[in-house]
């Protein structure tokens, strides 16, 4: 560093642009739900004590090598879960939850929700206690009483997320022809996710894993 | 109980300093940014690239004093902003080819020259620098940041970082008569 350009970066640039943040107004911009959604996770995942070591895709993937490495000599979860590939995806397994992230360079898919995928099973005991639809995904909650299930379908290139898997076993199950993920968390809501060659679909419930199958089973594209 | 279950995985005990800068910082950065794009999605965008790559090197930054913090954010929303605007713009790439291809990358500089130029006209000079090479400039020689932590920040590979620091040198002494000051 030369102290003659630091200076006169402090006097032209520092000095004037602390003054601009000092007097530029406060917005009163209403922010969109898919801004607030996706700050609000990176806030998250910030104050995560491991951030730093999965904060780049890099990092993920060694963070992915190294899990499988221990957890091979430890059992930890299913090394027959672990082997199978999940196609497209990064999954990486930590003691307590589990991240499951597309490739950045995975396959042909659609950038924006083009087509519509839904349950079409006979769900009329329950009802939609929450809709909603945007480009990069889309979010159905139903409700009965206490039982509930979260229908999702996102683009795969978007699909990130995290699972709650302390202590669940992965298995893989049979969605009409594709492979699955799925699993039992600890309070007890069974989840499966799966890649239908278009979108990811994503389903939780608490109604009991056969039942939740059933329903995937029933997940139809019903509008393009 | 929502399925959300998921996003409850978090540690919650630590580390609300990310959190307490983007309260502090993100409705006045809103607005620089807005005031470049003119667009409320464009603004949002910027702002949301902007706080993904700050949090890749929180921990750096994190030491800044607040002046300096504050003046960083401003230099890099403002630089999120010309990567939007330029996002497809061929006319860049163009130019950036073009100076890449040029003497440049073969010029030596001794960072010592700058101590035989008149402060007023320096600032003046750099000041006025284009965009990018700005940025790179500040972060590197009064940031003192790392080719990796620019490069995350500003969105290019290290070695443009490095390119762009040593171009901006050769603009400034280009346009204040760095032959002359060679003499």
């Amino acid at each position: 560093m030369n102290n003659k350009l630091r200076e006169a970066i402090e006097g032209g640039i520092i000095i004037p642009e602390a003054q601009a943040f000092a007097s530029a107004e406060t917005t009163d911009h209403v922010f969109s739900l898919e801004y607030t959604r996706k700050t609000e996770k990176l806030i998250k995942r910030q104050k995560k004590k491991y951030y730093p070591l999965i904060c780049t895709s890099a990092r993920r993937t060694a963070c992915v090598i190294i899990a499988f490495f221990v957890i091979s000599i430890t059992t930890v979860l299913s090394v027959e879960a672990l082997r199978t590939p999940f196609f497209d995806f990064i999954m990486s397994i930590f003691s307590n939850h589990s991240e499951v992230r597309s490739l950045d360079d995975g396959g042909n898919y659609p950038d924006k929700i083009e087509s519509y995928y839904e349950i079409t099973y006979d769900l009329s005991e329950y009802q939609i206690i929450y809709s909603d639809t945007q480009n990069k995904k889309t979010n159905i909650y139903y409700n009965n009483g206490e039982k509930y299930i979260y229908f999702t379908q996102t683009v795969v290139k978007r699909y990130e997320s995290n699972f709650n898997t302390e202590g669940a076993e992965l298995e893989y199950i049979d969605i009409n022809g594709i492979e699955a993920i799925g699993y039992l968390d600890n309070h007890n809501c069974y989840t499966l996710i799966w890649n239908n060659g278009e979108y990811i679909i994503d389903i939780t419930s608490n109604i009991g894993k056969d039942a939740l199958i059933e329903i995937a089973k029933s997940v139809q594209k019903v509008e393009s | 109980m929502l399925p959300m279950v998921y996003m409850a995985l978090v540690d919650d005990e630590d580390l609300p300093a990310f959190e307490e800068m983007y309260e502090r910082t993100h409705k006045k950065l809103y607005s620089i940014a807005f005031d470049i794009l003119n667009d409320h999605q464009l603004a949002e965008d910027a702002l949301s690239d902007l706080f993904l790559r700050l949090s890749l090197s929180f921990k750096k930054i994190n030491n800044f004093s607040l002046h300096d913090l504050d003046a960083y954010l401003v230099r890099c929303i403002k630089n999120t902003c010309y990567n939007v605007i330029n996002k497809n713009d061929a006319e860049k790439r163009k130019i950036d080819k073009l100076i890449k291809n040029s003497h440049i990358k073969s010029t030596a500089i001794d960072n010592s020259i700058f101590d035989k130029i008149e402060l007023d006209l320096l600032k003046k000079v750099i000041s006025s620098l284009p965009e990018p090479y700005m940025t790179a400039l500040v972060l590197k020689e009064y940031y003192d940041l790392k080719a990796d932590d620019i490069a995350k920040q500003m969105n290019i590979s290290k070695r443009s970082v490095f390119y762009y620091v040593k171009a901006a040198k050769v603009m400034i002494l280009q346009e204040i008569g760095g032959s002359d000051l060679n003499e």
